[in-house]
């Protein structure tokens, strides 16, 4: 293989300019190898072979008599010895430290002046403390305090209902009002004892524990059985009614479009106006005809046509007599209404009639609904189907029992029901149980194979390389 | 005119509302914190009357909180202790990504707790009302004595629930407060009653945790009343416990010489599994105080004697159910769940026990001769002790709910069961027909043992077809006509007679009382009802109707099927006692 040798720059060598242009690489190189080579010690060159190497004749059983024996002890040795972590922290040049001595900066401790060191100790010793250790001392005991008089999950130990009562006995009563109360309690250290907010009522009166079908019971009677199934199907009965209706009124009322028919429409539509494809476009446009009946809504204003004054008036004293026409109209028809008066009367009455009953209509639906599902959020509370055992199910002993229904749900959705919750939005199942953080993901460049690495993606890689593959040549 | 201009949703519904973007900023707190906070505080989402002005203008639907409740729970001094969790949280995790574990259990130990005791005061002022929210309490905390450890519940979370729920129990059995039971497939319903108020509630069957049920569910709303409830049952278990002269904490008063298994087992679980089986006593602090029952006054002023009957009928009902299974000893079998099953024998007075190697807290083995019952859930078993009879689970829970120990015949092993019928009927059923097989469960009508009816009606048909045969035979003789005869036997003769009879027209008779004519007070009753029931107010007088047309519609229809059932039987009964005659007679030609 030819060595193509790196064409050495010829000329002066005068000026410092020119010898930072001067190749000196290879001097650089063998400059760093001999540094390594004292830094190591011995230069591999003067070094014998059996320095380097040594030749393998039989096992080592001692080290394996070692390992064995005393795995504990060797465990114990490797634990003391400082990580291996460390390693490249140590130095592991052979290079002595140039400077022999180096100083150690003194703790305070050790700076101390002896005297006052051992005046310290001696007030130490009587029992006199600084103010900072006082308080120190202080802090940790109080802390301590603190830590221990943290709720302990679980320590239920306190009567909460016989403590003492936070009102005298007579404004202990129910027949004292609330006002009453917090009037002759303000100002006093019952009053944060005072309980405003409890005489609220439930915000449903639906049960929690709604008494179940006897249908669901594992061992039904035929007839609960069946009355319960019904009922479950007529409820799904009903809602496939909806969807039907549902359908029928949205998509059964388009016409279903062949394919090709509807590409030809789309052709036909999108090349409309286009002469090449649109046969109309390509018939040359008829001459304009002449506008002799073209009349804008509003004609122009002509100066000649202007109201001459007399018509002005005219008109002024038209629109006068208009006026008093229609006043003397209205008053006459006043006088003339008198004897309606009656039947005005009745009109109103029925009117009012009217109004009375919506607002009483108003005042029974919301009268019935007190206590009912109300609507707490955007979204509207549906209740849960009822679960059932099908008859096949229901092999009449407990031990073979097939247990229906999810009780969390049931009673997450009883919260919802009795108005204790939203109703929270709608989750596809997918998404709700692959519910992860969005995250950037990437590939830590250390970790890249060869040929994923894009050479522009780190600054200076490029360079690196070529110097590398530079180096290389230089060294063939 | 003029004045100040008044501005729109200044009073009024618009002033009364708030959303909840609104209270979260005016509460400085993060919804997570916002929603923990409104429950353990028992703050809920309102419907506002008119919602478009309450919610300002805006269309669609808002959540919206009322004013005052916002105002409510911003007096509350746990919102401080609320906002250091996210620091907290914070400190947390910058502790756990420097791999810092001595400053993590350091900030472990500072994280912020918030105490419940206050609000649990503050929610429920007397312990009434404590109890009377109990059910929800219960059927949530059992559910979550189920669950493992999730990501939203931690593992000692449903340890507590399972620690809580069994104490409870065992006040529940130590006041023998277990009034109905009914088997569903969504689980156990148990009804209890406690000072006066009953508890209902479920408990899940076992094994019924299902990770995928729980997607449609916030687990971390659930956790949030969970701890809520915790605490709640926590307080109420207490005072429940001091007021039966027990301890609380629990303590075991008999613990058997298995001291090797408490070296074995931590403390804590050692005396979580035996109060976990509920079958051992626990320790009185002074004295048993079970309640006394009250004596009813026989002089009570009710205008209504039904109503006192009925009150009357129901204190005998406790009083016989309080000591239902007294005197019963009754071995528990492996396939039969154990512990609602145990839970209702003691609930009820009874002696229970199962194998040892199924569960801790097993008194007696099987081989006992004592045993009076054992409870088997298979077809058949290879041994089998004379001494005691086998019986399907069912017999306990239908035991419970008609408050008699009902005749064994129909639950012994193997056999195909009457129907499980719920004890929760509400009363609007009343009127419908009732098989008296409905009525025997349900403990109102004497309960008639099967075969003994049919002895009976066996002897009595014996003894009418001996008359029958008898009258065959004697239908000659008494056919003779009866004569008027004299003391003497000899005949009157005309005069005497109307004498005789003239002689009784004019006898002075005595006078008697004027009796009151029951049907006159019947009437006026009757007339006086139909007053009241013009009287009945015009929103009512549909509701009334539609009551009395289904009453009389499902009396007569129960009128109907008594009459039928009537027929049917009587025709069973004569063919039967046909069947027999031809029996007999064939019987008698064969002897012929």
């Amino acid at each position: 293989m030819a060595v193509t040798k790196v064409k050495k720059r010829q000329g002066s060598k005068k000026t410092k300019k020119a010898w930072r242009k001067t190749d000196i690489r290879d001097v650089e190189e063998f400059l760093e190898d001999k540094r390594l080579e004292e830094r190591l010690g011995v230069s591999f060159k003067d070094s014998k072979d059996e320095d380097l190497f040594t030749v393998d004749t039989a096992p080592d059983s001692s080290n394996l008599e070692k390992y064995e024996g005393f795995q504990k002890e060797r465990r114990n040795k490797i634990a003391s010895q400082p990580p291996r972590c460390f390693a490249n922290l140590k130095s592991d040049s052979k290079v002595p430290d140039p400077i022999a001595k180096r100083n150690r900066v003194r703790t305070d401790e050790e700076r101390k002046h002896p005297v006052l060191r051992l005046k310290e100790a001696e007030l130490k010793s009587k029992g006199i403390l600084k103010a900072k250790e006082i308080t120190r001392i202080r802090s940790r005991q109080y802390n301590a305090q603190q830590k221990r008089n943290k709720p302990k999950p679980g320590d239920f130990s306190k009567d909460l209902w016989d403590e003492d009562k936070p009102l005298p006995g007579e404004m202990n009563s129910e027949w004292v009002l609330q006002p009453a109360k917090e009037h002759n309690i303000a100002n006093s250290k019952l009053k944060e004892m005072v309980i405003r907010y409890s005489k609220r009522s439930k915000p449903s009166k639906i049960a929690a524990i709604e008494s179940p079908h006897p249908g669901v019971s594992y061992n039904p009677s035929f007839s609960a059985h069946t009355e319960l199934l019904q009922a479950i199907a007529n409820k799904e009965m009903e809602l496939i009614k909806k969807d039907k209706h549902i359908k029928r009124v949205t998509s059964n009322m388009f016409q279903r479009i062949p394919r090709e028919q509807a590409e030809a429409d789309w052709m036909k539509e999108m090349s409309q106006g286009v002469p090449v494809l649109d046969a109309e476009a390509a018939k040359p446009d008829e001459e304009p005809t002449d506008n002799k009946d073209f009349k804008a809504i509003n004609p122009p204003t002509n100066r000649d046509k202007k109201k001459d004054l007399k018509a002005k008036r005219k008109a002024r004293e038209e629109k006068l007599k208009k006026t008093v026409r229609e006043r003397t109209k209205a008053e006459k028809k006043k006088q003339t209404d008198l004897h309606l008066l009656k039947r005005i009367q009745k009109d109103l009455d029925e009117a009012q009639e009217k109004v009375n009953l919506v607002t009483q209509k108003r005042k029974a639906v919301r009268e019935a609904s007190v206590g009912t599902t109300r609507r707490l959020g955007p979204r509207k509370f549906e209740d849960r189907p009822e679960d059932f055992n099908l008859a096949s199910d229901l092999k009449g002993s407990l031990r073979s029992i097939k247990p229906q229904g999810n009780l969390l749900a049931d009673r997450f959705s009883s919260f919802q029901k009795r108005n204790m919750m939203h109703v929270p939005p709608a989750i596809s199942g997918k998404s709700n149980r692959l519910k992860a953080k969005k995250v950037k993901r990437y590939k830590k460049a250390s970790h890249k194979m060869e040929w994923e690495i894009n050479p522009y993606e780190r600054p200076g890689y490029l360079k690196k390389k070529q110097a590398q593959s530079a180096r290389a040549l230089g060294q063939k | 005119m003029g004045g100040i201009r008044k501005k729109k949703f200044k009073a009024g519904e618009g002033a009364q509302y708030m959303s909840r973007t609104q209270a979260l900023r005016k509460l400085q707190l993060s919804l997570k914190n916002f929603r923990h906070l409104c429950i353990l505080k028992g703050i809920y989402p309102r419907e506002p009357k008119k919602r478009k002005i309450a919610q300002r203008g805006a269309t669609g639907f808002k959540t919206l909180y009322a004013v005052k409740d916002i105002q409510f729970l911003a007096a509350e001094p746990m919102i401080w202790e609320m906002r250091k969790y996210k620091p907290h949280f914070e400190k947390l995790r910058r502790a756990v990504s420097m791999r810092n574990m001595k400053e993590y259990r350091r900030q472990l130990e500072m994280r912020p707790e918030i105490k419940l005791d206050h609000i649990i005061k503050e929610r429920f002022p007397s312990f009434i009302d404590a109890i009377r929210d109990l059910d929800d309490c219960l059927t949530l905390l059992f559910l979550f004595s189920t669950f493992p450890s999730l990501n939203a519940v931690p593992r000692d979370q449903s340890a507590m629930c399972r620690r809580l729920t069994m104490e409870f129990l065992h006040i529940v059995i130590a006041s023998r407060a277990l009034r109905k039971v009914f088997v569903s497939i969504k689980g156990y319903y148990f009804q209890a009653e406690l000072k006066g108020e009953t508890v209902t509630w479920i408990v899940p069957h076992q094994f019924s945790f299902n990770p995928d049920s729980a997607v449609e569910v916030d687990f971390k709303t659930m956790s949030f009343f969970v701890e809520f409830y915790c605490v709640l049952l926590g307080f109420v278990n207490y005072r429940l416990y001091h007021q039966l002269n027990l301890y609380y904490p629990p303590k075991l008063s008999q613990l058997s010489g298995d001291e090797i298994e408490k070296t074995l087992a931590d403390e804590g679980a050692y005396y979580g599994e035996r109060i976990a089986s509920l079958n051992v006593e626990l320790t009185h602090s002074s004295g048993n105080a079970n309640e006394e029952e009250q004596e009813l006054d026989q002089f009570t002023l009710s205008e209504d004697p039904d109503k006192m009957d009925q009150i009357q009928k129901e204190i005998e009902h406790r009083k016989k159910l309080k000591t239902l299974f007294e005197g019963v000893k009754i071995f528990v079998n492996r396939e039969v769940p154990r512990e609602p099953v145990v839970f209702c024998i003691r609930a009820l007075g009874g002696t229970v026990s199962w194998d040892k190697r199924l569960f801790v807290g097993a008194t007696f083995d099987e081989d006992d001769e004592t045993i009076t019952h054992q409870i088997v859930d298979r077809p058949s078993m290879e041994k089998q002790y004379i001494s005691r009879y086998y019986v399907q689970p069912q017999w306990v829970f239908d035991s419970v709910n008609a408050g008699v120990l009902l005749p064994i015949e129909r639950y012994l092993m193997g056999a195909i069961l009457p129907p499980h019928l719920s004890p929760f009927l509400d009363g609007t059923r009343d009127n419908r027909y009732k098989p008296p097989e409905e009525l025997a469960l349900k403990g109102e009508a004497p309960v008639v043992d099967a075969d003994k009816d049919e002895e009976k009606s066996d002897e009595e048909e014996s003894e009418e077809e001996a008359e029958y045969i008898d009258s065959v035979n004697l239908d000659d003789y008494e056919e003779e006509e009866e004569e008027e005869e004299d003391e003497n036997g000899q005949p009157l003769d005309e005069k005497e007679k109307e004498r005789l009879k003239l002689k009784k027209r004019m006898a002075v008779t005595k006078g008697t009382m004027e009796k009151p004519d029951p049907l006159a007070k019947q009437r006026e009753e009757t007339a006086e009802y139909k007053m009241r029931e013009k009287m009945i107010r015009n929103k009512h007088r549909k509701l009334y109707r539609h009551m009395m047309d289904n009453r009389q519609k499902w009396g007569k229809e129960t009128a109907r099927l008594e009459q039928k059932r009537k027929r049917v039987e009587a025709e069973q009964s004569a063919s039967k006692k046909e069947t027999r005659i031809q029996k007999k007679k064939a019987a008698a030609q064969l002897q012929a």
